[in-house]
């Protein structure tokens, strides 16, 4: 391994280290927001893993929605340990991902697009219509993940912090195995890719399950952690903008990008929001217009330029 | 059923269906010519409804003659997104475009959250409250202005697409962009001048959405996710298909809303059920232009 390969891997350890050791000294507040950044590291690498095979969803919030959704009822009606409702909005997310991919992943990217959206609607809408089952558009409340308290808000923190850890290795893994090469392929020719006896189908479901799994799983555990979810919360489109313009910032085609992109959006949304308060989201829209005309290989993309140039 | 009430449901499920398909129209004009996912359309609408508004609560100015002057801002706003955002990413992946229009969008709505705060809004005109009677039929005299609106306007466009030099270029355009450009065509012409006139309806759209209901700085979503319903119905870039559609969702929600228990919250998801339907039956929508 090239001296830089080790440096890149002390660096990793040294980061993961140090988020090891960080609610040690954070307040509780900065730990409630490194908590919301480890759930969009999940939710932005998750969606930057169907670019990887060209394509765009603009419902990640569905999968979000649907995993916050059966986790909170799964517990409400059985009390099981959390980690299988964690798990089951997974699978569920998954389905929902299943769902789409037969309908519509043959579709161009463009329609893929419309189409997510309408299925997060779709999916907020039946919540709302069917409140027998998930009680509306009141919402559902929760027992506090472990209990509550300061203590519980450190352990929610390692949770969410093993998710986020296992989507990014998940991410990684899949980035160095053969099964990118024919996301790679279908990516840059979709045809070509078809005639080498890659089935673009099956390849394209298969990274949209994926994505949509480890969504599901960090939105069981937001709705744990928060301890009460409503339809218009968990379904909003800002979390499927989120998805999308997290990677973009950080680098799309990348591993490292969607998380320095959910590192950096998410700390600066929430400054935003308590500074500017109204309309805050102009910001992301500047950042989203600038991004695609100045920077569209995102900070990663521009760090790597550097550093190829010396 | 009782047939009057019936033809009351059809009567309204159409006279909405006018009001989506102006913003549907505009839409697929542009996605017709220039392949682009365009979210800044719902945005033309909530700045003509703004527009009409605040014309009326401020300076007495009834929305008729608000018309003209929304379409002419709301072309020149299509040229100005067209010209200095759209066009410089035309060749780009289709996943920067969607999230070009998307940051736009995100900039327009805060900034109507911002100067016009979040709360809905609507005016009432001296003919807001007179109603037509046909039979046992009622219809709301701006409702039934706002549908006479669409269809001139529909029709006008129309018949530009088909008689004007640039109507024709336009359609070679939607056709085959490479084949009209080589016969001489000037893309960048009818790529621009779609995109104003598509806006423009976009914005009379909007006019009438004040007249009729209300605004607010969200409005825009609310449409843009039907117009895209309707137009993947219809087949993107299919003017006729666009219409179509119009009248099919509006027919269904006003069904849906009446004939269904809890209509009203069914109704809001009718769009998106419909839209599922197609790709699944028609992936390329029921008039689809090759």
């Amino acid at each position: 391994m090239s001296n830089k390969g080790y440096a890149k891997i002390l660096s990793l350890l040294i980061l993961l280290g140090f988020l090891l050791f960080i609610p040690s000294v954070l307040s509780q507040y900065s730990l409630h927001l490194m908590i919301l950044v480890m759930v969009f590291v999940v939710i932005a690498t998750s969606w930057n893993i169907l670019v990887w095979t060209h394509q765009i969803s603009l419902g990640h919030a569905a999968f979000f929605g649907i995993g916050a959704y059966t986790a909170a009822l799964m517990y409400n009606a059985w009390q099981l340990p959390i980690y299988f409702d964690l798990v089951l909005g997974g699978v569920f997310a998954s389905l929902g991902a299943i769902l789409i991919g037969v309908i519509c992943l043959r579709m161009a990217p463009w329609a893929l697009a419309i189409a997510t959206l309408a299925f997060a609607e779709a999916v907020k809408i039946l919540v709302i219509m069917l409140p027998g089952l998930t009680e509306g558009a009141e919402g559902v409340a929760i027992a506090p993940l472990y209990g509550g308290g300061e203590t519980a808000k450190v352990y929610a923190y390692y949770l969410v912090l093993a998710i986020a850890f296992l989507t990014v290795l998940m991410a990684y893994l899949l980035k160095r195995s053969k099964l990118y090469y024919a996301f790679t392929a279908i990516h840059d020719d979709q045809e070509a890719a078809n005639m080498l006896g890659i089935n673009p189908t099956k390849y394209k479901v298969m990274a949209f399950t994926t994505s949509a799994f480890f969504v599901g799983v960090v939105g069981g555990f937001y709705a744990h952690y928060i301890s009460y979810i409503d339809p218009h919360g968990v379904f909003n489109i800002h979390i499927s903008v989120e998805a999308q313009i997290m990677p973009l910032m950080g680098g799309l085609y990348t591993v490292a990008g969607p998380v320095v992109g959910a590192f950096i959006l998410t700390l600066l949304g929430e400054y935003l929001r308590i500074t500017v308060k109204t309309g805050y989201l102009i910001i992301y829209g500047i950042i989203l217009v600038l991004l695609i005309f100045y920077l569209p290989k995102g900070l990663v993309g521009l760090v790597e330029g550097w550093t190829r140039r010396k | 059923m009782d047939l009057a009430t019936f033809a009351q449901v059809i009567v309204n499920g159409i006279l909405t269906g006018g009001l989506y398909s102006l913003i549907a129209v505009g839409l697929t004009l542009i996605f017709g010519v220039m392949r682009v996912i365009n979210f800044v359309h719902g945005e033309t609408l909530m700045i003509g409804s703004y527009l009409t508004y605040f014309l009326f609560t401020l300076y007495g100015i009834d929305p008729f003659i608000s018309l003209p002057l929304a379409i002419f801002v709301l072309f020149s706003f299509g040229v100005a997104i067209q010209r200095f955002f759209i066009n410089p990413v035309i060749d780009a992946p289709h996943f920067n475009q969607i999230l070009l229009t998307f940051g736009l969008v995100l900039i327009l709505q805060n900034l109507a959250l911002i100067l016009f705060t979040g709360n809905y809004v609507s005016m009432t005109t001296g003919y807001s409250a007179i109603s037509l009677k046909l039979g046992p039929i009622r219809m709301g005299l701006a409702r039934l202005t706002g549908f006479v609106i669409a269809i001139v306007l529909t029709v006008l466009l129309s018949v530009a697409l088909k008689k004007t030099e640039w109507g024709k270029s336009v359609r070679a355009v939607t056709q085959d962009r490479e084949a009209a450009m080589l016969m001489g065509v000037n893309v960048d012409r009818v790529n621009i001048l779609a995109f104003g006139v598509g806006s423009a309806m976009g914005g009379a759209g909007g006019v009438v959405t004040s007249m009729i209901m209300y605004t607010f700085p969200l409005i825009g979503m609310l449409f843009i996710l039907k117009a895209f319903a309707i137009v993947v119905l219809g087949g993107f870039g299919s003017i006729a298909g666009a219409v179509v559609g119009s009248l099919i969702l509006g027919l269904t929600e006003s069904l849906v809303t009446n004939y269904l228990p809890n209509g009203s919250g069914w109704a809001e998801g009718v769009s998106f059920l419909i839209l599922i339907v197609i790709l699944v039956i028609r992936p390329k929508g029921l008039f689809y232009v090759e």
